[in-house]
C-alpha cells in the first residue's frame, strides 16, 4: 500500500537516508528501530512530505506529491513528537482540529471526537486547557486528533507515530500500543511507529526495520531481526536474552 | 461637501445680511504666534478668544484656552468658541476642519510665514483689511519704516553672523533659505556664516572655523540662552564674537513663527549693541 | 477553563458599540440637545426636519462626528483583526502588525512625502506614500524570511526588527535635512489622529474592513489549526505556505489602509486580541469577529475622549491608546514570563 523505492534524503551534503525498496502493505503495524541519527525522523518526515526527497514514494499506487491535499490529510495522519501549541484551547477542541479535512456534520464531527478521545484514553481531559496537560496527555490528546482525521479515509490509510510512549508511563505506554495493533488489526490501518524499547517491540510482535547510519540493516519478524549480535553491531550493547514461556525478554 | 458648501452660503448670507445692520463684536482665533503678535500689536486682544500653544502666554493672553496644534485643529472645539475669525498660516488643517468653519460663517485668515520685512509687512496690510483696522495698521508701518532705517543706519553690513538655536540637548546652527534665523541675519544687513540650508547641528570646531563676528542665540529656555550656551561650551570665547564680546541673547518667541514685530524690536536691540556699522575697523 | 460564550459576549459589545454610537454623535466641544443630533440623522437619511438643529449644528454631527465615528470604528475593527491574524500567524500573543514592518516602512513613505514633496500635495500623499511603504516594507520582509525550506515565524521576526532599525535610521537621516515644521509634522502623524475623517475615507476603510473581515474569517479554521505548528497544519491539508502569503500581505493591506486613513495608532492590535482571547478562548472563528467589536468600541470611546478632554484642543488618539496599551503590555509580559517559568519552558 505504501511502497518506497530509490529514496534518498539528503541535507547539507550528508546522505541522511537511503533506502532501495520497502514496502507497508494494509493492517501492518510496523515498529522503526535505531541509534539516534539512524535515519527514523527522515523516513518519517520523507513520507509526511516535510523534507524533500529523492524517489519515488507510492501510495495506493499514487506518488504522494501528487495526492490532493485534502485527499491526503484524511489518508495520512502523523503524531507529532513534541507539541509547541501555547494557546489556551480545550482539549476537545485540539482533537476536533482532525475535524478539518473532513466533511462531517456537527453531530457526526462530535461523535467522532468522543469515539476517538475514549480510544485515547484521554475523555476525562476533555475540558481542561491543553497547555496545561502534562506531556503525556498532551500526546494523548494528539492521538485522539490524529484518529479523527483518518475516520473518513477511503482507502487504507497511514498512521505515523513518532515516539509516541516516549511520554508516557508504562500504564500509558502498553495502552497506546494495543491500541496501535488494534487500528492495524481492526480498521486495517498501516501504522508505521518510531520506538525505542525493544522488549515492547518483541512482546507486540509487530514488524521491525531497523535503520541504522542511514540505510535498512534489517527487515522482519521481532525474534528474528533483534538477535544479541544484531544489538550489539546496530546499538553497542550486548543484551542477555531471557526466554520465559511464551516468548523471551532482552536485558 | 455639497452639504457643507450650502449650508455655508446660506448662512453667510444671513451673516452677512446680520453685520450690515449692526456691528457684531469680533471673537477672534489665532493659530499662530505670529498672528496673535499682530492681532495684539494692532489693539485687538480683547478680541481674543483662543490662541495656539506657540503663541506667548504673558498678561491678558495668559487665561485664554489654546488651541491644539494648527495642522490638526479641531472644528468643533473651534466652534464651540463662536468664532467670527480664524487667524493662521497657510499650513493650517485639516481640511475638512476649514472647510466646516467656512461652512459655518467664520473667515479664515491665512497668512504665510513672513521672513522678510516686505513679508511682514504684506501680513500685516492683508490682517488689517480683514480686521478693519487699517489705521491702526498704518501706524506701525510706519513704526516699521523707522525702524528700518535705523537699521540701515546701524547696519552691521560685512558681519559674518551665526545664529544659532540653542536646546537642551545640543545647538543648531540657522542656514539660509526661509527661516528665522536667515530671516534676522538679513534684518541686521549682515551675512550667514552658514552657506548650507535650514538648521543643521554643527560641530564646534566647524562652528570656530566659520569665524564669526556675532553670535545671536536663541533658546527654548527663559532666561539668557547665551549665557547658558558660553558656559556649556567656552570655546565660544575664542570666536571673533567671543573675544569683542558679541554674543548676545534673543527672544525665540519673537522669531517662533518667523519674523514679528518683536523681532524688529530684538534687531533693533542688536544692532544698537554691536555698536560699530563701519565693518572696515575690524 | 472560564470562557464566556460567545453570542451574549457578542451582544454585550454590539449593546456597548450603540452606547458608543449614541455618546459619539451627542457629545462634543460644540453643545446642542442630545435629541437633536439623533434626529439629524434620521433627518438625513429620510430628508426630514425634525431636529430642530441650526444649520452649522447639523454640520457638525453629520460632516464631523458621524464620519469620525465610523471612521473610528472601521480602523479599530481592522487593526483588531489584523492583530489577531499577526498573533496567530506568529503564534505568539505578543505579536502586533507593526514588527513585520508595516509601520515602520509606513513612517518612511510618510517621512518621505513630508520632507521632499511641496506641502500642497501632502495631505492625498502623505497617507498614499505611507500605505505603498509600508506594503512594500512588508513583502521585502517577508521575501527575506523566505527560503526553499518555506516562510520561518523567526526570521520573519528578526527582519522585521532589522527593517525597522534601518527604516529609524532613515528617518533620523532625512529628519537631518528637513526643517523644524516639517519635523513636528511627522510626530503629529506619528501619534495617529481621526480628525482628518471625511466620507471618502470611511468609504476607504469600509471597503477595507469587509474585505478583510470576509477574508479573514474563511481562513479562521486553517488558522486555528496553524496554531499547532507548521508541520501539524500541513497535515491537515491546510496550505500552509500560500496562506502565510495570503495573511502577511492581508494584515499589511489593512494596517495600511488603518494609517493612511488616521496616521499610527498602536496597541489596538496588541490588546484587543489579547482581551477577547483570555474571555472568550482562542478559537479564530469566535476571536476575529469578537475582536473587530471589541476593537471598534475601543477605538471610538478612546477618540471620544481625545476630542472632548483638552477641548478646545484634541489629544492624538495614539496617545490615548498607548497610555492604555503599554502597561497593559507590561503586564501581559509578565504573565508570560510567569508561565514559562511554571511550564519549564
Amino acid at each position: 500500500m505504501l511502497e518506497i523505492r530509490d529514496l534518498l534524503v539528503e541535507a547539507g551534503g550528508r546522505r541522511l537516508l537511503q533506502l532501495d525498496n520497502l514496502t507497508l502493505p494494509a493492517g501492518q503495524f510496523v515498529a522503526l528501530l535505531g541509534p539516534n541519527g539512524a535515519g527514523k525522523s527522515s523516513l518519517l518526515k520523507a513520507i509526511s512530505g516535510e523534507v524533500g526527497c529523492r524517489g519515488e514514494l507510492l501510495f495506493h499506487g499514487q506518488s504522494l506529491r501528487h495526492w490532493n491535499p485534502q485527499e491526503r490529510a484524511r489518508h495520512v495522519a502523523v503524531l507529532p513528537q513534541a507539541s509547541s501549541l501555547t494557546f489556551p484551547f480545550s482539549a476537545r477542541e485540539v482533537v476536533e482540529m482532525g475535524l478539518m479535512p473532513l466533511s462531517l456534520s456537527r453531530q457526526a464531527g462530535a461523535d467522532v471526537v468522543r469515539a476517538a478521545m475514549i480510544d485515547a484514553d484521554c475523555l476525562h481531559l476533555a475540558a481542561r486547557s491543553f497547555p496545561g496537560l502534562s506531556g503525556g496527555e498532551k500526546q494523548r490528546v494528539h492521538l485522539a486528533r490524529v484518529l479523527v482525521q483518518l475516520v473518513q479515509a477511503e482507502k487504507t490509510p497511514l498512521l505515523l507515530l513518532d515516539e509516541p510512549v516516549s511520554a508516557q508511563d508504562l500504564g500509558q505506554q502498553h495502552n497506546i500500543l494495543r491500541l496501535a495493533v488494534r487500528l492495524a488489526q481492526q480498521r486495517g490501518i498501516t501504522v508505521l511507529a518510531v520506538l525505542h524499547d525493544l522488549n515492547q517491540v518483541l512482546r507486540y510482535g509487530m514488524r521491525c526495520l531497523v535503520l541504522a547510519e542511514g540505510e535498512l540493516v534489517a527487515d522482519g519478524e521481532p525474534e528474528a531481526v533483534l538477535t544479541p549480535h544484531r544489538i550489539e553491531e546496530v546499538w553497542g550493547y550486548r543484551p542477555e536474552r531471557y526466554t520465559t514461556e511464551e516468548r523471551f525478554a532482552l536485558l | 461637501m455639497r452639504i457643507v458648501k450650502m449650508t455655508g452660503s446660506l448662512l453667510a448670507g444671513l451673516m452677512l445680511a446680520l453685520q450690515v445692520q449692526a456691528a457684531e463684536p469680533m471673537r477672534l482665533i489665532s493659530a499662530d504666534a505670529g498672528a496673535t503678535n499682530m492681532i495684539v500689536a494692532l489693539g485687538l486682544a480683547d478680541s481674543l478668544v483662543a490662541v495656539d500653544v506657540t503663541s506667548p502666554a504673558s498678561g491678558d493672553l495668559a487665561e485664554l484656552p489654546r488651541i491644539g496644534y494648527h495642522r490638526n485643529l479641531s472644528a468643533e472645539g473651534l466652534l464651540s468658541l463662536s468664532p467670527t475669525h480664524l487667524v493662521g498660516t497657510d499650513h493650517m488643517g485639516p481640511d475638512t476642519t476649514l472647510s466646516v468653519l467656512e461652512g459655518a460663517g467664520v473667515e479664515l485668515i491665512r497668512l504665510p510665514a513672513a521672513y522678510s520685512l516686505p513679508a511682514l509687512e504684506s501680513n500685516l496690510k492683508t490682517m488689517a483689511e480683514a480686521l478693519g483696522r487699517e489705521a491702526q495698521a498704518q501706524s506701525l508701518l510706519d513704526r516699521f519704516a523707522a525702524q528700518t532705517a535705523e537699521l540701515q543706519t546701524h547696519s552691521l553690513k560685512g558681519n559674518k553672523v551665526a545664529f544659532i538655536l540653542s536646546a537642551r540637548g545640543g545647538f543648531r546652527l540657522a542656514g539660509a533659505g526661509s527661516n528665522a534665523g536667515q530671516a534676522m541675519i538679513d534684518l541686521l544687513g549682515a551675512d550667514n556664516v552658514a552657506d548650507f540650508e535650514n538648521y543643521r547641528t554643527v560641530s564646534m570646531e566647524s562652528l570656530l572655523a566659520m569665524e564669526p563676528d556675532v553670535i545671536l542665540v536663541a533658546g527654548e529656555m527663559s532666561g539668557d540662552p547665551a549665557a547658558a550656551l558660553l558656559d556649556s561650551q567656552p570655546l565660544l570665547a575664542h570666536t571673533p564674537a567671543g573675544k569683542r564680546g558679541h554674543i548676545y541673547s534673543v527672544d525665540g518667541a519673537s522669531l517662533v513663527a518667523g519674523l514679528s514685530l518683536a523681532a524688529l524690536d530684538e534687531a533693533e536691540r542688536v544692532a544698537n549693541a554691536v555698536g560699530n556699522p563701519d565693518p572696515s575697523s575690524h | 477553563m472560564n470562557r464566556l460564550p460567545a453570542i451574549p459576549a457578542a451582544a454585550v459589545l454590539i449593546s456597548l458599540l450603540m452606547v458608543g454610537v449614541v455618546l459619539s454623535l451627542t457629545q462634543g466641544a460644540v453643545s446642542m440637545p442630545a435629541s437633536g443630533s439623533l434626529t439629524a440623522i434620521w433627518d438625513a437619511v429620510f430628508s426630514s426636519d425634525r431636529s430642530g438643529l441650526l444649520s452649522h449644528e447639523k454640520v457638525i454631527v453629520l460632516e464631523l462626528r458621524l464620519p469620525r465615528l465610523l471612521l473610528a470604528m472601521l480602523v479599530g475593527a481592522i487593526l483588531a483583526q489584523c492583530g489577531a491574524v499577526m498573533q496567530g500567524l506568529f503564534r505568539n500573543p505578543l505579536a502586533d502588525p507593526g514588527i513585520i514592518g508595516v509601520s515602520s516602512g509606513a513612517a518612511v513613505g510618510a517621512v518621505l512625502a513630508i520632507v521632499v514633496l511641496p506641502v500642497a500635495w501632502q495631505i492625498w500623499a502623505v497617507p498614499t506614500a505611507a500605505f505603498v511603504a509600508g506594503l512594500l516594507t512588508t513583502l521585502l520582509v517577508y521575501s527575506l524570511a523566505r527560503s526553499s525550506a518555506g516562510t520561518s515565524v523567526v526570521m520573519l521576526l528578526l527582519a522585521g526588527v532589522a527593517v525597522a532599525a534601518f527604516a529609524g535610521a532613515g528617518i533620523g537621516f532625512l529628519s537631518y535635512f528637513t526643517d523644524d515644521t516639517r519635523l513636528r509634522e511627522l510626530s503629529v502623524w506619528q501619534m495617529g489622529s481621526l480628525n482628518g475623517a471625511n466620507h471618502q475615507l470611511v468609504l476607504l476603510a469600509l471597503v477595507g474592513f469587509v474585505v478583510l473581515a470576509i477574508w479573514f474569517q474563511r481562513r479562521a479554521g486553517p488558522l486555528n489549526a496553524f496554531l499547532l505548528g507548521e508541520s501539524e497544519a500541513r497535515h491537515l491539508g491546510v496550505p500552509v505556505e500560500r496562506m502565510k502569503l495570503e495573511l502577511i500581505v492581508l494584515a499589511a493591506l489593512g494596517v495600511g489602509i488603518a494609517v493612511a486613513c488616521s496616521g499610527i495608532i498602536g496597541f489596538v492590535g496588541l490588546v484587543v486580541p489579547h482581551l477577547v482571547r483570555l474571555s472568550c478562548g482562542p478559537d479564530h472563528r469566535r476571536l476575529l469577529p469578537l475582536s473587530a467589536l471589541t476593537g471598534a468600541v475601543l477605538l471610538m470611546l478612546s477618540d471620544l475622549a481625545a476630542r472632548t478632554l483638552v477641548s478646545p484642543a484634541e489629544l492624538p488618539v495614539g496617545l490615548l491608546t498607548a497610555l492604555l496599551g503599554a502597561p497593559f503590555f507590561l503586564i501581559l509580559l509578565l504573565q508570560q514570563r510567569k508561565q514559562w517559568s511554571l511550564s519549564g519552558a
